[in-house]
């Protein structure tokens, strides 16, 4: 359709200019698209998209995409060549430089070499003398070993950083020549593509390059920084700059540090005045709500907005005439209509068919695996080519009228100033393009609403150019979408990545679903041109499959191009993907009746659609809430209305400052000081970068770029716009900007290192592919190998490599050229390349699928299956092994269970004799404690002592407590208690005498209490006090029978009423002893005719001298009574006392467990003692054991 | 002995202890009082409390009340007790100990 370019441009886009910048390089793309950069793009793509000539060797169609991103049409078709079959084409690397002495490549390198960098490798290169040994075989046995190493092997050619070809073209320039010039080349291949990423980094020392990141990296060097050096990293494929990478640079900008936009003062404006109302330029600059894509619940809900789709075609067309901004938000409501699977209908209607999808009940959210419960799902499988459904020719056929169109609209040929269809059609003549003109047209008027003649001139004109950009980068980028989505090598590589398709297929980065969005609604716009252009009803399809594809990426679903159903039966082998009439899976619908709602909410709605309830959003649990942008004003209070006449302004005041419109004076420091001296630091920094802007200041360029920053071509285009569209004056700018002789010196070299890097890139995805694939075949074979210990002995090396290199020996190496073996074979390779290339036109992916050349067909089958015995035989050489092993490790695990067997039992022995032990030692404790026990009930029985029903010490109440507290805030010389006896007790007594811990008991506590204990057994027992059944002397008795004898103390016991007529009814007398500061009991037990003598500090054994004492009391009161034979002197057990102030204590407690017939050692502790202190005091209180403190129950 | 006594009997009671050389069923009567080391006479009335004697050899020796015992034949001597509920004779004699206080050793 289009005319051939002029021939100018022809010959401009053989220097080596970019041929199609913005239709492949999606990611980056600047919106901004000039009209100038565009015509150079027409050229190029013309020359692309036309026929590929049988006989062209040269000039061949350079690729000269140097950046890493999407590559142009050309290289996809070759990429698509090289998946498709294994052998490769290997591309021209090596053109041998002009001025390169006609020696091999090696040999110069080594001469030529430059000193200093291989200094730095500190590996002086050499030819090396191994052999070379082919990767994939490696790999092969790496797989066996099944331990994931890294695949980045040492090519014999790569000792250093730098490839000969760089080498030799450094060395044969100067170095600092070579350097600078190279800078400025690149630089002006950045320029020219208008990347964003600026020119490579100059680093400051050889070790900051070293460090840093690119393919080229360029430092200063020299004693004062002066000179430009620049190295290769060959492992660095990353090219000279990061423009290659996924960063879409828009965001990073409108970004703040927090995440949030900045806003704008128009922003700022819009929201204070008019709050709520969004125009178009709001619109377009509010960021975009981040998608959600992990999250798995989303996938329910979408089925069930799927359901609910309605139509949205015709609200298309209808809404052509609203103003842009709400156009923009119909249409991205309506180009979702079109994801449905469109399929031609008996009239000249489009019918389309959707795949049924399950209502959200009968899936679980949060649920993953559904894939594999959808009966209806899992017929789907991954169709052979992306473009089965679409059709190859019919795909290539609207590339070529998208890329007819792009070279209308680049040539700019488009009726301009016409406001309708008729007056296109009138001013139609041999320079301009009806259709184009048309679809420009229709789209201003999308944009901006009908164009009116009444429109004065130059906004009219404004409009449309501002349509006619749009148009035009809309177009670029949809045919780069177009280009990227229908690769067969990403196709590849999806097909790899997922086994079947799923529900969910994430394409691309945020950046590319968005071209993808953007696209479908261009297909949208495009097949509603149908009314006023003719178009063919394959074109409409075509529309309406890239429509529903593109809007399958942005949904991230799986594209529906790319599967087909496996069924059986007639519909197996449809082309499309779809069954016609299989109702179980399919639906068909009315395109006009289509309306689906957007997945994504990517901008905030606009106010109208807020309006009506309908058009909400259904589930709004999927869309990001609508809110106020948090980055540009916090959401105002609602306050009640102020009385204030003002009205409420929610952006707050900004401060009034009042100052002079213009300054009356102002102070100007005089001139010789300096306002700021600067430091050694900045000094330096200003030191360095004049050197760098000298260093970029070369003898061809008269202007002067700054290094800090990108200069865009088309901003500087667009500087002048006198000359912008004349060729002269682009001339004349390339030639001031010293773009052409740089281009002309070093765009081959670059195209060339580009290759390479891309070759490489290649070479490492085909290694892994066919690594891959052998995995696969072994898996296939299910020949499952055991892990191997790796042996790594010299003799299996040896015939690891042995093997290796027969393999080499084996395969043909036209699939692989090696072309590091031999110098001379390299060249003669490549000469056999050219050679081929000359005979061979080139020929596309499509045209080789289908190819008839049986030859290579042939030679490609041989290679695999010479590949797949290789396999087999190694499968089998491993599986023997594998035996082998198997047998050795199953008689070394019986040797290791018999001596774990062995080891077991001497274990059971061991134990064994050790519960034995254990069990006697048990058996012997048991005995000493019987007969411990035995012996104590012996004593008790002997003693009559029992063991007590209570403890004897308890825990107080309360209220004794506080009593006994209290006792310290009394009167000293008020009497708190009488004992028994009569006789006062004071403050001192208690205070001084018994409560403190360590407190020595005095004779009043102790004969009190002993008194006490008495009292209460004879109460208890209901004897007269004349007929005691306990009879307790004071202290002061033994003394006195010590002195004065047992005749010289009748008066004391006729007071304790011991009389020979009741001595034997009386059970027991108590006598308290102090002797030497040391309190302790004597009794006599006139019932078992016993004495004793308890000593707390001998653990209750007593003296012999007490109890002899005893026996003469006793012989005393008796008189002729007195059996001496009867009476016997025992020790009764009692806890021991390990402190010096306890006797007392002790004392006491003793008599009344002998007085209550207990047994101390079982009724009280020595711990308890201090309790037993206040429990004491309180018994002294109280007035004897009675009351809370009766004896009952012991 | 009787000028001992003359000389260390104070006059108690308020009796006239000197013009009232009193039989052994008299009025009177004298006590000795006695630790180890000292021995005291004391002359009064059957009906007058021993508090006052005991007082007055605490104070003539120097000690307090609270940490001396006075027995009489083994037997506790309480400050309100009078020689005659402790029957006491003419020439009994009042032993005084030391307070006993034990703790251990």
């Amino acid at each position: 359709m289009a005319p051939k370019a002029p021939t100018p441009r022809t010959t401009r886009n053989s220097r080596g200019l970019r041929s199609s910048p913005a239709v492949s390089s999606v990611p980056a793309v600047p919106s901004t698209v000039t009209r100038r950069t565009s015509t150079r793009r027409t050229a190029a793509t013309t020359t692309v998209s036309a026929p590929v000539a049988p006989a062209t060797p040269t000039p061949r169609p350079r690729a000269t995409n140097f950046s890493s991103a999407a590559p142009p049409l050309h290289q996809i078709k070759e990429e698509a060549t090289t998946t498709a079959t294994p052998v490769t084409v290997r591309r021209r690397i090596f053109p041998p430089p002009v001025a390169l002495p006609p020696a091999t490549p090696t040999t110069t390198a080594a001469t030529l070499q430059h000193p200093r960098v291989s200094s730095i490798r500190g590996t002086p290169r050499q030819q090396s003398p191994r052999t070379p040994i082919y990767h994939p075989q490696r790999y092969l046995v790496r797989w066996v070993d099944r331990t994931p190493q890294p695949v980045v092997p040492s090519t014999p050619d790569s000792p250093g950083h730098e490839t000969t070809r760089f080498r030799a073209r450094r060395d044969q320039e100067d170095e600092e020549e070579f350097a600078r010039e190279l800078y400025i080349a690149i630089r002006n291949d950045h320029l020219m593509r208008d990347c964003w990423c600026g020119p490579p980094i100059i680093y400051n020392s050889l070790e900051e390059a070293e460090e840093g990141g690119g393919h080229f990296r360029f430092y200063t060097t020299g004693p004062d920084s002066k000179n430009l050096r620049v190295i290769q990293k060959k492992d660095d494929s990353r090219w000279h700059c990061i423009c290659g990478q996924k960063v879409h640079p828009v965001y990073n900008d409108l970004l703040n540090s927090n995440g949030k936009r900045p806003a704008t003062d128009s922003e700022l404006d819009l929201i204070a005045q008019n709050e709520g109302l969004q125009t178009a330029q709001s619109v377009e600059k509010v960021l975009p709500a981040k998608p959600q894509q992990e999250q798995i619940g989303v996938q329910p809900q979408l089925r069930s907005m799927w359901d609910r789709a309605r139509g949205l075609a015709s609200s298309l067309v209808a809404t052509m005439s609203s103003p842009f901004h709400n156009i923009l938000g119909k249409i991205r409501d309506a180009y979702e209509a079109v994801e449905t699977r469109s399929w031609s209908a008996q009239d000249d209607t489009i019918v389309v068919k959707r795949v049924k999808r399950q209502t959200q009940q009968k899936i679980i959210p949060g649920e993953q695996s559904h894939d594999e419960n959808d009966p209806e799902f899992a017929k789907l499988a991954w169709a052979a080519v992306p473009t089965k459904r679409i059709g190859y020719f019919k795909l290539k056929e609207f590339k070529n009228s998208l890329n007819d169109q792009i070279a209308i609209v680049g040539a700019g040929r488009i009726v301009s100033g016409a406001s309708t269809i008729e007056e296109i059609k009138a001013q139609i003549d041999a320079g301009y393009d009806e259709a184009t003109s048309i679809a420009v047209l229709k789209y201003q008027e999308l944009m901006f609403g009908p164009v009116s003649p009444q429109l004065p001139e130059p906004e009219r004109a404004e409009q449309l150019l501002t349509a006619f950009y749009k148009f035009q980068h809309t177009l670029h980028q949809a045919h780069g979408f177009i280009n990227q989505l229908y690769n067969p090598a990403h196709f590849e590589d999806i097909k790899k990545a997922h086994n079947t398709p799923p529900r969910k297929l994430v394409l691309g980065d945020y950046v590319f679903r968005k071209h993808a969005r953007e696209t479908a609604e261009f297909m949208c716009f495009l097949s509603s041109l149908k009314e006023f252009l003719p178009m063919s009803r394959d074109t409409l399809e075509t529309l309406s499959n890239i429509c529903v594809d593109a809007n399958a990426v942005h949904k991230q679903e799986t594209v529906p191009s790319f599967v087909e159903i496996r069924t059986e039966g007639p519909y197996a082998d449809m082309p499309g993907y779809f069954p016609e009439d299989d109702d179980a899976v399919m639906e068909p619908v009315h395109l006009e009746d289509m309306r689906i709602e957007p997945f994504y909410e990517f901008r905030y709605p606009s106010p109208e659609l807020s309006d009506s309830d309908e058009d909400l959003p259904k589930n709004p649990g999927l869309y990001r809430k609508i809110a106020k942008p948090k980055g540009i004003l916090k959401p105002s209070k609602k306050w009640d209305a102020p009385p204030s006449p003002k009205p409420y302004c929610p952006t707050p005041q900004k401060k009034r400052i009042l100052a002079f419109e213009s300054p009356v004076s102002r102070f100007i420091p005089p001139s010789h000081i300096p306002a700021r001296v600067m430091t050694p630091s900045e000094a330096e920094q200003l030191l360095q970068a004049e050197r760098k802007a000298k260093i970029l200041r070369d003898k061809y360029s008269t202007r002067i770029f700054e290094t800090s920053k990108t200069v865009s071509r088309s901003n500087l285009l667009f500087a002048d716009s006198d000359n912008q569209w004349s060729l002269d004056g682009l001339e004349k700018e390339d030639e001031e900007l010293g773009l052409k002789y740089h281009s002309q010196k070093y765009g081959d070299f670059l195209n060339d290192v580009k290759e390479d890097l891309d070759e490489r890139e290649e070479n490492k995805k085909r290694k892994k592919d066919e690594l891959d694939k052998r995995e696969a075949v072994l898996k296939r074979d299910k020949v499952l190998i055991p892990a191997p210990r790796r042996l790594r002995t010299p003799e299996r090396k040896r015939r690891e490599l042995a093997r290796v290199a027969e393999l080499n020996d084996t395969i043909a190496s036209p699939a692989h050229p090696s072309p590091y073996t031999n110098p001379f074979r390299q060249q003669k390779d490549a000469e056999q390349q050219e050679s081929r290339k000359e005979t061979k036109p080139k020929m596309s992916a499509f045209d080789r699928l289908f190819d008839d050349d049986e030859v290579e067909r042939m030679l490609m089958i041989s290679t695999q299956k010479v590949q797949e015995l290789e396999l087999n035989k190694q499968i089998e050489d491993e599986f023997q092994a594998a035996l082998k092993r198997d047998a050795e490790e199953k008689r070394q695990r019986e040797l290791e269970e018999a001596a774990r067997a062995e080891r077991r039992r001497l274990e059971e022995e061991r134990r064994n004799r050790e519960e034995e032990r254990k069990r006697r030692e048990a058996e012997a404790r048991s005995r000493r404690e019987e007969q411990l026990r035995k012996q104590t009930e012996e004593f008790l029985a002997l003693t009559g002592l029992r063991r007590p029903n209570r403890p004897l010490i308890e825990e107080m109440s309360h209220d004794w407590h506080e009593k006994v507290a209290n006792i310290s805030m009394t009167n000293p010389t008020v009497p708190l208690a009488k004992t028994p006896e009569g006789q006062d007790l004071i403050r001192r007594d208690f205070e001084e005498m018994l409560l403190p811990p360590t407190a020595w008991l005095n004779d009043n506590i102790i004969i009190g209490s002993i008194l006490h204990v008495a009292d209460a057994i004879n109460t208890y027992k209901n004897a007269p006090a004349t007929e005691p059944k306990c009879a307790a002397f004071t202290s002061f008795f033994y003394p006195r029978l010590v002195s004065h004898g047992a005749k010289n103390c009748a008066r004391l016991l006729r007071r304790a009423n011991v009389r020979k007529n009741n001595f034997y009814d009386i059970e027991t007398i108590l006598v308290p002893i102090c002797e030497h500061s040391h309190w302790t009991l004597a009794i006599v037990r006139p019932g078992q005719k016993t004495v004793a003598h308890i000593d707390s500090l001998r653990s209750g054994r007593g003296r012999k001298e007490v109890t002899d004492k005893m026996f003469e009391l006793v012989s005393t009161v008796l008189e002729d009574d007195y059996n001496e034979q009867e009476w016997r002197a025992v020790d009764y057990m009692a806890p021991r006392q390990d402190n010096g102030w306890d006797c007392g204590v002790f004392t006491i407690t003793n008599a009344l467990c002998i007085a209550l017939g207990v047994d101390p050692n079982q009724s009280y502790s020595a711990g308890q003692l201090t309790e037993q202190r206040r429990r004491l005091a309180a018994v002294l209180l109280n007035g004897g054991f009675k009351g809370d403190f009766g004896i009952e129950g012991y | 002995m009787a000028d001992t006594a003359d000389n260390n009997t104070p006059n108690m009671g308020g009796g006239p202890a000197a013009d009232a050389p009193a039989p052994g069923n008299s009025e009177h009567l004298n006590i000795k009082v006695t630790d180890n080391n000292n021995e005291v006479f004391f002359k009064i009335k059957r009906s007058t409390k021993l508090e006052k004697l005991m007082s007055a050899f605490c104070e003539r020796q120097g000690k307090s009340v609270t940490s001396v015992r006075f027995l009489f034949e083994g037997q506790r001597v309480q400050p309100t007790d009078t020689p005659d509920t402790l029957e006491m004779q003419d020439g009994d004699c009042l032993e005084v100990h030391q307070e006993q206080v034990g703790g251990g050793f």
